[in-house]
């Protein structure tokens, strides 16, 4: 199985919001990193069907989805960043209406709908309104529409925003389980959700794909660029100008932060194992620092 | 995936508020006086006598009692009559009314006639004189007084100005969020990238429509129909030609059948005019499907739709339907929900040579008019694109 993503790119009036973006996914998790507007929510659009490239295609097993249509999406499991739920529908008719949908029939659907609520750990929550739902458990029966049709081809973006830890550690064990026979691509800010289950990361920014590596070789890459060292509370801003800084903890011997450079910033700072997050903060670095 | 598009639609409140607005204003409406209501014994008495198409004998002879009658009435006298008098009197002008437009029914088939006879064949003229002519020799002995009950009321749903309010409020409320809920809510992401959520949801959708308006129409006939039957007392007069039917007369409606050319009988022109509601509520449906396909926003199409059927109804009713406006006042959407008042005169448009009745053209214009919609109401669909 293979998704190809060859050279696509997306316009919009005088915006470029992904350019010549090429990648050949197959079974596992893929990882899509980047800051917010680097064109992940465009892309993901693109494969699942709902946003047309301006340039560029897409294959799924060498047959373009423009042309596969209903085919491709019948493989197909979405779940955007944001959606809407019918308030007036309870998650049963919820999943029911989304089953009919991707074309189950109705034996069919009552049997995969009990299991994908389980999976999200709803059950019990059947007969309750969507009105009512708090914003994990939204965000849960959005999940658990995406598998309802048990798909080759699973579109995640941003899928454990508003969920709690718990919940987020039970939803990357899921993916992790069902990657194995298909491909899922998964969007996120959270580095920790990817960290033990992406086979590959695709860090993408200002709509153009800058690294697209395994996880081992994207932490290889910046190995002997990560330091640990201990400042006072007068150098610091002058260091958060000059260094790309990650985690800042304040202890007794006075504030310990994380420097992300080539060469060993200063004479008592300690070289320590990178992380994911190092890895983002070495290639975005500006636009953490924006965010800020 | 149908049952779904219809919970969604029928799950809206506002949509019962309105409907059981609507019924409490025809439960007044039904109350209101009229004219007379051919409810008492006298009438089946009277209908005896002079019931059924109008002859020169029975003619005649109304004509003399209300000469005689005008000649003796005195003021003082006219609050002393009895019930009896009074039904007998009316019952007298319909049978004179009806012997009138026979007479000039007769005349109109001399005038049509010699147009035949002095016109060319292959003109137009000839052959509108000689469809109407045909139309009208088809009828020749129907008109008369007939004891006709609840039937007449019957029409107080399908053809009054009214009617087009409550149904486009029904229709537009409940149909306008169909398509752009989807997109304003943030729903349509989900659903384009299903495998049936770019083709088979719009024909769901549309057929949730349809049952929208069955539900709708049959509803508020059936409670029409029981109001009239409570007030009349019977349904007699099913079978009785339609241009029996006359304004004032046991109803509200002021629609006149008398010189209607076509030879129904009324249940089956309440057959007939009904069905065509239901395809001219069907028609309005589609347009407002269309609207809410690409307006994206639930108020944006409910004003739109709202405009497309109201503005060309506004000025029909303000009376500003002259020269070329009068082909938009004539070909409109509220034009398909009056479907009773289709059949009341005869009216062709000359098309490509061919007197075409008005009615056929009417519904012949929007069929074209809906196929198209329905086209892009689908392409539309298929082809949005979730940009934010």
């Amino acid at each position: 199985m293979k998704l190809t993503i060859e050279n696509i790119s997306k316009q919009y009036k005088d915006k470029i919001a992904v350019k010549g973006f090429s990648a050949e996914l197959t079974e596992g998790v893929y990882a899509l990193l980047g800051p917010n507007g680097a064109g992940k929510t465009t892309l993901m659009r693109m494969v699942a069907d709902i946003l047309k490239p301006t340039a560029g295609r897409i294959l799924f097993n060498d047959k373009d989805i423009s042309v596969m249509g209903d085919q491709y999406r019948d493989v197909l499991g979405y779940l955007p960043q944001e959606f809407g739920l019918y308030k007036s529908f309870t998650a049963t008719r919820f999943l029911m209406y989304f089953a009919s949908l991707k074309g189950l029939d109705k034996k069919e659907a009552k049997i995969r709908v009990q299991e994908v609520l389980q999976l999200v750990n709803l059950q019990g929550e059947e007969k309750r309104k969507l009105s009512t739902f708090s914003g994990g458990m939204k965000r849960r029966i959005g999940i658990a529409q995406a598998l309802l049709n048990d798909p080759k081809v699973l579109i995640v973006d941003e899928p454990t925003a508003g969920l709690d830890p718990k919940e987020r550690v039970r939803f990357r064990n899921l993916l992790s389980e069902i990657a194995a026979d298909r491909i899922v691509v998964l969007s996120t800010h959270i580095v920790s959700d990817i960290e033990y289950i992406a086979k590959e990361v695709l860090l993408m920014k200002e709509g153009e794909l800058i690294q697209h590596n395994t996880l081992e070789s994207l932490l290889e890459r910046i190995n002997g660029r990560v330091w640990n060292v201990v400042v006072t509370k007068e150098e610091l801003p002058t260091i958060q100008r000059e260094y790309k800084i990650g985690n800042i903890q304040r202890n007794e011997k006075g504030i310990e932060i994380r420097i992300i450079h080539d060469t060993k910033p200063f004479p008592n700072a300690l070289q320590v194992p990178a992380s994911l997050e190092d890895v983002y903060l070495y290639f975005f670095h500006e636009e953490v620092r924006d965010n800020v | 995936m149908f049952k779904h598009e219809c919970y969604k639609i029928f799950t809206k409140k506002s949509i019962y508020i309105v409907f059981f607005l609507i019924v409490l204003t025809m439960i007044y409406a039904n109350n209101l006086p009229t004219d007379m209501i051919m409810k008492e014994e006298i009438y089946e008495e009277l209908y005896e006598t002079f019931g059924g198409p109008v002859t020169e004998e029975k003619g005649k002879y109304v004509r003399e009692k209300m000469r005689e009658s005008d000649a003796g009435e005195l003021v003082d006298e006219i609050s002393s009559r009895t019930f009896e008098d009074k039904a007998t009197g009316e019952v007298h002008f319909s049978v004179a009314l009806a012997h009138m437009i026979k007479e000039q029914l007769n005349e109109r088939k001399n005038i049509l006639e010699s147009k035949i006879e002095n016109s060319d064949k292959s003109s137009y003229e000839y052959k509108d004189a000689e469809k109407e002519l045909t139309m009208l020799n088809q009828i020749d002995n129907t008109h008369g007084f007939y004891l006709i009950r609840m039937w007449q009321g019957m029409f107080d749903f399908i053809e009054p100005a009214t009617t087009v309010i409550f149904l486009s409020v029904l229709i537009i409320l409940g149909l306008t969020p169909v398509f752009s809920d989807e997109y304003t809510k943030r729903t349509a992401g989900l659903i384009l990238a299903t495998k049936h959520g770019k083709r088979k949801i719009i024909t769901a959708k549309i057929m949730a429509a349809i049952t929208y308006i069955v539900i709708v129409i049959t509803s508020l006939h059936l409670v029409n129909g029981i109001l009239k039957w409570i007030k009349h007392g019977g349904i007699d007069g099913w079978n009785a030609p339609i241009q029996g039917l006359s304004g004032g007369i046991d109803t509200i409606s002021m629609m006149e059948y008398a010189h209607s050319p076509y030879d129904l009988a009324v249940w089956e022109l309440y057959g007939l005019t009904f069905f065509l509601q239901f395809i001219g509520a069907v028609v309005i449906a589609i347009m407002v499907l269309f609207v809410s396909v690409n307006t994206k926003n639930s108020m944006i199409a409910l004003f739109i739709s709202g405009a497309i059927i109201g503005i060309p109804f506004m000025i029909s009713q303000i009376g500003l339907d002259r020269g070329i406006i009068q082909h938009l006042a004539n070909f409109n959407y509220s034009e398909l929900i009056k479907a009773a008042g289709l059949f009341e005169e005869y009216i062709t448009y000359n098309i490509f040579g061919q007197p075409i009745l008005y009615p056929t053209l009417l519904f012949s214009i929007f069929g074209i008019i809906t196929a198209l919609l329905l086209y892009f109401t689908y392409y539309q669909h298929r082809n949005y694109q979730v940009k934010n």
